[in-house]
């Protein structure tokens, strides 16, 4: 009897749970309260009479009604009664979309003129509305389907081709993607028609899409654009401005009439087309107005530059992220001169709704314009490590996902000049940052993700399970109890099947829980807490294994697992070796929400590496971190604010996720400015008056939303010099480019990715072209003068080149004269003094820091002096009859080729033999003077005799010699 | 050279002792010639003369000693053009044989003349340069006198010296013949 009455107590208060809870749908379809798009596996809204009659049915088979028998026989529906809390079912075959909301990242802000602090719950307060899912086409599936509701997932379809059978089932085509093979059909799909479609052959998975959020908040100008550009009143004319390239954004929306998407010269949009996902009017979505590839983009509206000049377009952006990344990436600062985006001059397509399927109409667009694109997506899922931990299968955290896969595909196809970029996500817990409040943001010493490299045997880690009484909302709502309680949970990856086994504080052994097996509840109440393990997942497309549990506390008190040190023990099945990832997280039921909060996590042989969320992880996109280029900003109260957590500058910013891809390789791809970063404010979005600027039309924010925007930026100045290039080839520039200062090297790449993104090299050199007429100056000649000439030297982006002549090198005590006048210059060598005169010029196109300096050598001298010719030696006797006397006999002829007046010609004579220093001068003669008689010498004596010109001026020629 | 003449004044005393000795002294001038072709072309002819003191001894022969002297010519030497003296005098021993003739009296002359040949040239590159070298040889001679009275005499020799010199490695012949025309003088003792 006592048993009955707990069981008949338990399904009584789940029915009155059932009653009172929410009535959000469990297929995550827009929820029919309004504003609030979905609640995290919200309760699924049964009728009393189907659990009833299954109670009675086990009843009749069981004789017995137990808590146990109950949660062993019962329905996973029934389960879930008692449990009071999880859904989440999964009909076989298939895994469903997820909705989530979306917060902003949790931190407080700290008023430095007031010394107030406003506390992140405060903060939220602030935020005004969600972001909106993607749009559904209501018209179209009410004619379809009847009046709702109903449930319509959007998902990604793997197949192996074939995929006209699609048509027999109540879904709706959106764009196609060919990857590797595989065909990636985007498409919305009906809930009903899932698991039909699952079991066709062709079909190879269904994986839903999830709905994004942005990744906001805080970002600048230290990739150095802002030297590689010249202004030339409002507008950039010169250098690296995105000049004929496309920015594409996909996020929250634009305010277009920001004159930072204004072109100044002719007060036109920038922005070539908007596409509002979010509001489809008939006959102007991109499959009315441009068909094609685009064909099955059948909703949202298109608004085309002209209309948005015409004033006529509605989009307006209420969140302002959108306006502020698209200010960021290119934005022209023309609203008020104070900040300028990355890429000022470039055109823009802006997509509103964090819709994956923009990527398909920016690049069909920019393909269509002739025009290469860069395209911006700074958001993601709103709980990463949320997902992770729950639906690992759709972040495989190696590019693998279908959604990365799709995205993979379309840039394979267009090939060179699509480049997408995305924001790393704001999971990330660096210890960079000094907490202003004294304690309330600690340093999180712990990780959400654990990983285990072994060849064999098993590894222990630490799980500390906090005590939820003291956390909201559990303090709000008086819990832990049967309607607030926390939901831990583990999602894991595997290169091979693995076993988990959790030991509690107390020492209460569960499990070990085996993948492969089925999931369930483990038997009776073990230990400090009950484990549900959903771990006979079929391997994933990649090869690997994943699985999730949970870990909980049944419906009756304490509510929570037991507080302090879990052990969870992992190793292959069979003992071999494995690789494997192990991701936390939690979510606490609470009254009727859901509230996805993270407080619990590892402790013990963690990894503060958390594989970025998949969608970043693929080689096909271009992923960026965020670092700290300022600590605090001015708003427009008249205040200077910092965050609680007050970022240190330089280094990366505490929330920027870490890398790596779950296959190791580096990610994030680069970091940018993120943090506290000045773009466009839409006036449509409702600053606050601490994050507005004073001049009223740029606001801050903070988050890899805004590293991701300036990198866009880059990759489009990158685009403009080389429009082919595609995204390893951007990704390997960035990588050369970056600057790997202390910071970057300190935090590693887990964090900087390559380095910092640094632009600076897209800027060629000046090109020096230094002529001169001439570089050897006769001093005997009457024009003594050197004339060079820069003006032919040019800047490839046509900066403007400033030129610094210098005499470097002139002869000892030579006096020359050298005349400069701007690129030009004259160099008078002194007319008496031989030598060697250095010239040299130094360009600089005034953007890069290091002029190039080129030299020319000036060789000034006097005609050179030639020795004489056919000079002859021969022996003659002379016959004084009483006595012979031998004459060495010297003739020779003038030099024809001498053009310097001789002064005479000297004799130099050694005997034979000897050293050259033993020459003596033995005559001068006059250079009419052609020949020499060395007289007097003995029958057997021999010279040798040096002859040599000597010019007017004193210079001797190079001798000839002769010899006997 | 001492004992030649000690030995000609003591024939001569005795001769005179036992015979009438005359005594004739005269000057001739004339043209000194050199044979070597090589000094002829670069110094030719020049003056010489001759003066001499004889004595008559037996009837025609007489000895006698005298001097020659006054070639003193410049040249050009060598192949420079060095501008060079050569000077050729000395002393002369000789015995003539007068035959009879009442006038013009042909005699022969035999001698050996003891030089002297002086050769000097100047020139920029070796400066003076000169040496002075002795040589004899025989006298070859013969001559016509005239008396123009008892005791005077005009005279026409042609005497040939030879005279070689060797003052380096070279011999050089320095003789030639003499041409003089001279006026003598006899006295009896």
């Amino acid at each position: 009897m006592k048993n009955y009455s707990k069981v008949f107590l338990y399904i009584f208060t789940g029915m009155l749970i059932i009653s009172f809870s929410g009535s959000g749908n469990y297929l995550n379809g827009t929820d029919q309260r309004g504003d609030d798009p979905g609640n995290i596996k919200s309760l699924h809204h049964h009728k009393l009479i189907g659990p009833l009659k299954e109670i009675l049915n086990i009843y009749r088979n069981e004789k017995r009604l137990t808590t146990e028998s109950l949660l062993k026989y019962g329905s996973k529906k029934l389960q879930n009664i008692i449990k009071g809390a999880k859904v989440a079912a999964q009909p076989p075959g298939s895994t469903l979309s997820k909705e989530i909301l979306s917060y902003p990242p949790k931190r407080g802000k700290v008023n430095l003129s007031t010394g107030d602090i406003l506390s992140e719950r405060e903060v939220e307060s602030k935020f005004k509305r969600p972001f909106f899912i993607s749009a559904l086409i209501r018209d179209e599936l009410q004619e379809r389907w009847g009046n709702p509701p109903y449930d319509v997932i959007e998902c990604n379809i793997d197949m192996t081709g074939g995929i006209q059978v699609l048509n027999n089932f109540n879904l709706k085509i959106r764009a196609t993607s060919e990857f590797e093979g595989k065909t990636i059909v985007s498409a919305e799909v009906a809930s009903t028609e899932i698991e039909k479609i699952a079991k066709l052959s062709q079909v190879i998975r269904i994986t839903p899409v999830l709905k994004k959020v942005s990744q906001n908040n805080l970002a600048s100008n230290a990739v150095r654009a802002s030297r590689i550009r010249l202004k030339s009143g409002p507008k950039y004319t010169k250098g690296y401005t995105g000049k004929g390239v496309i920015v594409g954004v996909i996020d929250s929306g634009i305010d277009w009439t920001h004159e930072d998407f204004v072109d100044p010269d002719t007060g036109e949009t920038r922005i070539r087309y908007i596409w509002d996902t979010e509001i489809t009017t008939p006959g102007r979505t991109p499959a009315d107005v441009f068909g094609g590839v685009l064909s099955g983009l059948s909703y949202g509206t298109v608004w085309t530059k002209a209309e948005i000049d015409g004033g006529s377009c509605t989009e307006v952006d209420t969140n302002g992220h959108g306006t502020h990344v698209s200010g960021s990436a290119a934005g022209n600062g023309f609203a008020t001169g104070k900040y300028t985006g990355i890429a000022p001059n470039s055109d823009m397509i802006f997509v509103k709704g964090l819709d994956n399927n923009g990527i398909l109409f920016i690049y069909e667009l920019s393909s269509q314009l002739g025009m290469p694109c860069s395209v911006n997506m700074s958001y993601g899922p709103g709980y990463p490590m949320h997902y992770m931990s729950w639906w690992p299968q759709d972040f495989p955290a190696d590019g693998t996902s279908s959604e990365a896969q799709e995205i993979a595909g379309w840039n394979v196809s267009y090939g060179g000049g699509h480049i997408p970029v995305k924001s790393a996500g704001n999971e990330g817990h660096w210890n960079t940052y000094t907490d202003l409040t004294g304690g309330s943001y600690p340093y999180m010493n712990g990780s959400y993700h654990m990983e285990g490299h072994q060849s064999s045997g098993a590894q222990s880690h630490t799980y500390t399970v906090i005590d939820y009484t003291t956390v909201w909302p559990y303090n709000l709502f008086g819990g832990p109890d049967n309607s607030v309680f926390p939901w831990l949970s583990f999602g894991y990856w595997s290169d091979a099947p693995i076993q988990i086994t959790f030991t509690s504080p107390n020492g209460f052994v569960i499990g070990p829980f085996l993948h492969g097996t089925d999931g369930g509840t483990w038997d009776g109440v073990v230990g400090d807490g009950w484990i549900d393990w959903y771990m006979d997942n079929p391997p994933a497309s990649n090869g690997d294994n994943y699985g999730s549990l949970d870990l909980y506390w049944p419906y009756w008190g304490p509510y929570q697992p037991a507080l302090g040190n879990w052990t969870i023990i992992v190793e292959a099945i069979g003992g071999g070796s494995v690789n494997y990832d192990v991701w936390c997280s939690e979510f606490i039921y609470a009254g009727g929400y859901y509230v996805n909060d993270i407080n619990s996590y590892f402790t013990g042989n963690f990894s503060h590496s958390n594989y970025i969320i998949d969608e970043g992880a693929s080689k096909y996109e271009i992923s960026v971190g965020a670092w700290s280029t300022r600590d605090k900003w001015d708003g427009s109260d008249g205040s200077t604010w910092t965050y609680a957590k007050k970022p240190w500058v330089g280094t990366i910013a505490d929330f920027s996720s870490p890398g790596p891809s779950r296959d190791r390789r580096v990610k994030p791809d680069i970091a940018a400015p993120g943090q506290i970063i000045l773009s466009a404010a839409s006036k449509d979005a409702g600053w606050s008056n601490s994050n507005l600027d004073p001049d009223g039309r740029h606001g801050q924010m903070s988050g890899t939303s805004m590293s991701a925007p300036i990198t866009t930026g880059a990759v489009a100045l990158v685009l403009q010099k080389f429009p082919e290039r595609n995204v390893n080839q951007i990704r390997g520039s960035f990588s050369n480019w970056a600057i790997k200062d202390n910071a970057a090297r300190s935090m590693g790449k887990n964090a900087f990715g390559s380095g910092k993104l640094n632009v600076l090299p897209l800027n060629r050199d000046a090109i020096a072209v230094l002529t001169q007429d001439r570089i050897e100056v006769i001093l005997d000649n009457a024009d003594k003068s050197v004339n060079f000439d820069g003006s032919k030297s040019y800047d490839p982006e046509d900066f403007p080149i400033t030129y610094l002549w210098v005499l470097e090198d002139i002869p000892e005590g030579a006096n020359p004269e050298f005349i400069i006048d701007n690129d030009k210059a004259t160099l008078n060598v002194d007319p008496e003094i031989e030598g060697m005169y250095r010239i040299s010029l130094a360009i600089n196109d005034t953007i890069w820091d290091g002029p190039k300096t080129y030299s020319q050598w000036i060789t000034a001298k006097f005609i050179p002096v030639l020795p004489p010719a056919g000079v002859n030696l021969e022996r003659v006797v002379n016959n004084l009859i009483f006595v012979n006397e031998y004459v060495n006999r010297i003739t020779w002829m003038e030099n024809p080729e001498n053009q310097v007046e001789l002064l005479n010609y000297r004799i130099y004579r050694k005997v034979k033999g000897n050293g050259d220093d033993t020459y003596e001068l033995i005559a001068e003669l006059d250079p009419t003077v052609m020949g020499y008689d060395d007289r007097g010498l003995e029958e057997d004596q021999y010279f040798t005799y040096k002859i040599t010109a000597v010019s007017y001026r004193g210079k001797e020629s190079d001798p000839v010699i002769v010899s006997n | 050279m001492k004992r030649i003449i000690y030995t000609l004044l003591a024939v001569v005393f005795v001769v005179s002792y036992s015979y009438s000795m005359t005594l004739t002294g005269g000057v001739g001038l004339g043209l000194g010639m050199v044979s070597n072709s090589d000094l002829n072309e670069t110094y030719g002819n020049g003056f010489v003369y001759n003066t001499y003191i004889s004595f008559g001894i037996a009837g025609q022969f007489s000895l006698g000693i005298g001097y020659e002297g006054g070639y003193k010519k410049d040249g050009d030497v060598g192949i420079f053009d060095d501008v060079a003296t050569l000077e050729i005098s000395g002393f002369q021993l000789f015995a003539e044989y007068k035959f009879k003739s009442e006038k013009l009296v042909p005699y022969l002359k035999l001698g050996y003349g003891y030089y002297t040949v002086k050769n000097s040239f100047t020139s920029e590159e070796m400066g003076k340069y000169e040496f002075s070298e002795k040589g004899s040889g025989i006298i070859l001679g013969g001559g016509i006198s005239f008396p123009l009275s008892k005791s005077f005499f005009i005279t026409g020799e042609v005497d040939y010296l030879f005279l070689e010199v060797k003052p380096f490695i070279n011999s050089v012949n320095s003789g030639g013949i003499r041409l003089l025309a001279g006026l003598a003088v006899k006295f009896d003792i």
